[in-house]
């Protein structure tokens, strides 16, 4: 997405999300906030506690936002690093942090069973000599164990829905999701240190070299310096010791026909 | 020990799916592609998917990298002069911006950028940066660019310091270097997560100012300040070193030469007519109080009668009737009018630099009666103006006339011909007058002019100062600064006085000589080296 794919995601996020457009043109778009919208988007929580205190309704903002210059009004101004931008973003990604989800079946006549998959996607956070972030992406089969890498990539151009499809039923998880996430760390965990010897080594040995260079910086001889020297310490751990980090980006239970999951499996 | 991985946050989370409520599939999808979006990848600057029209140089991306995934936003830009830093500094900010890590930002500029600064975040960027108008405060803004000289004044400066900010910048940081300042504790006390301190000046050849910039950018980090020196001075030599290469970014000139356009310098002599002549000879005999005043007019009469005559109307002691009248007789001044041909002769858009505003006047009336569009530019101009003029030279006048004063950090690089009317007396302001338009975007070679008048302190400058110091050839920086360490604050003056002093043109040379080769001993890649060994 770029600058100009900006109006576009604005026009299909406010109308997803059933707010009245007002003003459509290319790069200024005005909408009619709903309650929900209103509420994570304006900053007026005063407003709405009033509002319910009083028992009454509440009256949504209209908001303008203009992404192209020159445009028939001026409006807020959305870009990409943008606080506006980014509170969108993060609505987003909290709506879409799990799921449930069923594939979409040709197949309307015939009882037709739906297996169960564990979709996680995870950001591997690497902190030490370099920054760095992974987005890994896993699904395990909830019936047997197998474990598929790249699981959204395989899928992004696949229908699902939040309904079961009719005829079709879903056979019950033999494992569950809690299990499933302990042998998907332990497996990745496993993967990134062996990939990730240069970076470890790397990383503590600058470490020592700066905890090194502090140590004969600092003259312990007072407390102020002890401080001076334990919150130096503390800051160069932080910065430099080798860390990963695993953090939960979105995932969810996903139940898929037998020919996908086996389409899945066999790679 | 191994490597120690954090799992406790994404059992948290499957703990958590069970009563949560549950996204459609193009949601999820959307959320999944935003949140590869927002992660650092060292292998790759996001942000510049969202800026088409830029295009780093190799060293402008290795530097964006180097801060941002080795350095953890918080550096010190050392570039030379013209190697794009501000550049280097809107993407850091861009990308850190998109990534939903910086939010509030302060820009600290001289005065003078301010402008240039809000227009490239906005023009280059898309950042709507804006500078800071006095009826709003500070917190008002998300982004907001000022000059430090008002930052640090009150109330603004406890306003400001009250502020949490996710990224700082100051512009010019060589103005920090001092940590007695009022600008040095001021910048200090701000608060920021993320910090960028862009200078051209080396700070590698004095272990003060290193110490102090980097008391900023990673406080604490190099120690008690004279445990420091002492340790530098013994032997941990290299460890110092391979920490500032932690923190700081420097890429020179020379490093990147040969993606450079050229440039093309070429001399052009003029001779005064015999009525100069007699003028300029009368200069050096006047009877004025102090010698160096003899100097100045003689400077001020190569470059224009207006400049001389003004002057000594000014100067109480001198009453020289005689003198003035013949300098207001003389019909023209014979550079000015080769200069004029010269600019004819150029079948392109030109900038003039000249030392003087009355040169400026004169030159520009000149150009007017030849029927050539010129604008002026200098200090005194106010911003709109000076805008304005821009936009008339970019866009309908052949001539730009500019003073030094106002021209610092201008890009220009639509040009590619300067010529140098006068010569500074300090080679760094001339390296400054050329990085207008020798500067990183320029794609075309570049062709330099100085017009010198034979047989006059204009040409004993050229000799004794400009061909010793391989200015014509390019590189050459921070003479001040390599000066500054041997206690010499201005080349100008040091400049001045030699010549003033010397008596005759052989020891002028000799002194000469010798304030060269403090600079070439001192000359790049200079290593840290204490200032009281």
């Amino acid at each position: 997405m770029n600058q100009a794919e900006i109006h576009g995601f604005l026009y299909d996020f406010f109308t997803k999300r059933q707010a009245d457009i007002l003003h459509n043109e290319d790069g200024l778009l005005k909408v009619k906030l709903t309650k929900e919208l209103d509420q994570k988007l304006m900053n007026r929580p005063f407003y709405w506690q009033y509002i319910q205190a009083m028992g009454k309704e509440g009256e949504p903002l209209s908001v303008t936002f203009q992404s192209k210059e020159n445009t028939s009004e001026e409006g807020e101004w959305v870009h990409f690093g943008s606080p506006r931008l980014q509170q969108i973003f993060d609505i987003i990604k909290e709506e879409g942090k799990y799921t449930t989800l069923y594939e979409q079946l040709e197949e309307k006549t015939n009882r037709t069973p739906l297996y169960p998959w564990f979709v996680c996607n995870l950001q591997v956070k690497y902190r030490g000599w370099y920054v760095h972030d992974e987005l890994v992406s896993l699904g395990i089969l909830l019936t047997n164990g197998t474990m598929r890498f790249n699981w959204m990539e395989e899928n992004m151009h696949e229908e699902y829905s939040e309904t079961i499809p009719d005829y079709a039923y879903t056979i019950p998880l033999i494992i569950s999701p809690q299990r499933a996430m302990e042998q998907i760390t332990y497996e990745l965990s496993k993967r990134i240190k062996e990939d990730s010897q240069n970076f470890y080594d790397q990383s503590v040995a600058l470490y020592e070299k700066e905890i090194q260079m502090l140590d004969d910086l600092t003259d312990l001889n007072d407390e102020e310096s002890q401080n001076f020297y334990e919150q130096n310490k503390e800051q160069i751990y932080e910065r430099l010791y080798p860390k990963v980090e695993l953090n939960w980006v979105n995932g969810g239970i996903f139940y898929l026909s037998k020919d996908k999951t086996n389409q899945l499996t066999s790679i | 020990m191994e490597l120690n991985i954090q799992t406790n946050h994404v059992n948290n989370a499957v703990d958590e799916m069970k009563d949560s409520p549950s996204g459609d599939w193009d949601t999820f999808k959307k959320a999944y592609q935003l949140n590869q979006l927002s992660m650092t990848n060292r292998n790759e600057i996001t942000s510049l998917k969202y800026l088409p029209n830029l295009e780093l140089m190799p060293h402008q991306q290795e530097a964006v990298e180097k801060v941002l995934f080795h350095m953890h936003g918080r550096a010190i830009l050392a570039d030379e002069v013209g190697l794009g830093k501000t550049i280097e500094a809107g993407v850091i900010l861009k990308e850190l911006m998109t990534k939903g890590l910086v939010q509030k930002v302060l820009i600290l500029v001289p005065s003078s950028l301010i402008q240039q600064w809000v227009g490239e975040m906005n023009q280059t960027f898309f950042i709507p940066a804006r500078a800071k108008h006095r009826s709003y405060p500070w917190e008002a803004y998300d982004i907001v660019i000022s000059s430090i000289d008002l930052a640090k004044k009150e109330p603004h400066a406890s306003q400001i310091i009250e502020q949490e900010y996710d990224l700082l910048i100051v512009d010019e940081a060589h103005r920090l270097k001092n940590a007695n300042t009022k600008n040095y504790q001021f910048v200090k006390q701000i608060k920021s997560t993320y910090c960028l301190l862009l200078t051209a000046t080396p700070i590698q050849n004095k272990i003060d100012e290193i110490y102090h910039l980097m008391q900023i950018v990673r406080p604490g980090l190099l120690g008690d300040k004279k445990i420091f020196k002492e340790q530098v001075k013994e032997s941990n030599y290299d460890a110092v070193q391979t920490l500032i290469k932690q923190s700081m970014v420097r890429t020179k000139k020379s490093d990147v030469l040969d993606e450079w356009a050229t440039r093309d310098i070429s001399t052009i002599k003029v001779d005064f007519n015999e009525e100069e002549k007699e003028v300029y000879h009368d200069l050096e005999g006047i009877n004025t109080s102090h010698s160096l005043t003899n100097l100045t007019l003689k400077r001020e009469f190569c470059s224009s009668r207006e400049a001389c005559y003004l002057s000594m109307q000014k100067q109480e002691n001198i009453n020289n009737e005689e003198l003035m009248n013949k300098i207001e007789q003389l019909p023209h001044h014979s550079k000015a009018l080769r200069t004029i041909e010269l600019i004819q002769e150029l079948d392109e858009k030109v900038i003039i630099f000249t030392e003087y505003k009355s040169t400026q006047l004169y030159l520009q009336w000149l150009c007017q009666q030849n029927g050539i569009s010129a604008v002026p530019y200098n200090g005194d101009f106010r911003k709109s103006k000076k805008q304005w003029m821009l936009q008339l030279f970019k866009n309908n006048a052949k001539v730009l006339i500019a003073t030094d004063a106002g021209a610092e950090g201008l890009n220009l690089q639509f040009c590619r011909t300067m010529i140098h009317y006068d010569l500074p007396w300090n080679p760094m302001k001339l390296e400054q007058r050329i990085g207008r338009i020798h500067r990183f975007g320029q794609k075309e070679d570049v062709n330099i002019y100085y017009v010198v008048l034979k047989n006059t302190i204009d040409e004993k400058i050229l000799h004794l100062l400009y061909d010793k110091l391989s200015v014509f050839k390019g590189v050459i920086g921070e003479i001040d600064q390599i000066l500054s360490n041997f206690g010499i604050d201005n080349f100008e003056d040091e400049v001045s006085e030699i010549l003033d002093e010397s008596r005759s043109e052989r020891e002028a040379a000799i002194k000469i000589d010798n304030l060269v080769s403090i600079i070439q001993s001192n000359q790049p890649e200079e290593e840290l080296r204490d200032e009281s060994s």
